[in-house]
């Protein structure tokens, strides 16, 4: 494992998120502007908490498998789980007079970073995969 | 996070610091709605939240919603710049009332009591 890479993992509950977002932070601060730094912590915390939400419907038995890439361009993370399927439809930005509580989540995360996908394997194992781009602070 | 209401006049001013995301959503929660139906105004002081996510996002929509429900205000202030863009994003920087600070949140509201400061 290079100096640049980080692997967790942890149990799949909303305690974990800012663990993961306390780790992703500490591995990238010195290589990024604090605003795009936010925003890397902001979708992983999406990412996550969809996971934990969504995936394993809070059941508190799941785990995740977290990888996190950084190198002189970008950061990568990878969050690896074997809960339910995601139901893929494109994001969209709820009206801000609905004044909506949900749905917000996953537009956040696309917004906020260069790239983010969805995929499952045949093993039913799920895969998020995050791209951002470093800029110098 | 830490969470600390007082409440001056007819203003409930409630201070939250760390980060709101899901695992502490709820807790702010219940703090935005135990003086949501007392005829208080509310002004969410932001000032040590250094995250905001969209379940931060979510319990600040619901206090917004129950406030205004009982024809009260539910202001927040003083959003650190990186936690903006939260609201930017969605546009929800034009659904709330946001002021620089507490002292001017609670100058704006209707018939408040001015802060008395030391």
């Amino acid at each position: 494992m290079s100096a640049h890479e980080l692997f967790l993992y942890c149990p799949a509950t909303l305690p974990f998120v800012p663990v993961v977002r306390g780790a992703v932070h500490a591995l990238i601060a010195e290589e990024c502007d604090t605003a795009a730094l936010y925003q890397l912590e902001l979708a992983v915390s999406e990412v996550l908490t969809n996971v934990i939400k969504h995936a394993y419907k809070e059941r508190n038995d799941g785990m995740m498998e977290i990888r996190v890439v950084r190198d002189a361009t970008q950061v990568t993370f990878e969050s690896r789980d074997t809960g339910g399927a995601f139901e893929e439809r494109a994001p969209s930005l709820p009206a801000s007079d609905a004044l909506q509580e949900g749905g917000y989540g996953l537009f956040l995360a696309t917004q906020a970073v260069d790239t983010l996908s969805y995929r499952r394997d045949l093993s039913g194992r799920n895969y998020w995969t995050i791209t951002k781009r470093l800029t110098a602070s | 996070m830490e969470v600390a209401a007082r409440l001056e006049g007819n203003i409930a001013i409630v201070t939250l610091a760390g980060q709101l995301d899901a695992l502490t959503a709820p807790e702010a929660r219940q703090v935005f709605h135990e003086y949501g139906t007392g005829g208080y105004h509310a002004v969410i002081d932001l000032e040590n939240v250094t995250f905001i996510d969209s379940s931060g996002l979510a319990s600040l929509i619901s206090g917004l919603k129950t406030y205004r429900a009982h024809g009260c205000e539910f202001m927040l202030a003083s959003i650190q710049p990186n936690v903006m863009q939260v609201f930017a994003l969605t546009m929800l920087d034009r659904a709330f009332h946001i002021a620089p600070d507490v002292s001017s949140a609670i100058a704006s509201l209707p018939g408040a009591v001015e802060e008395q400061k030391a």
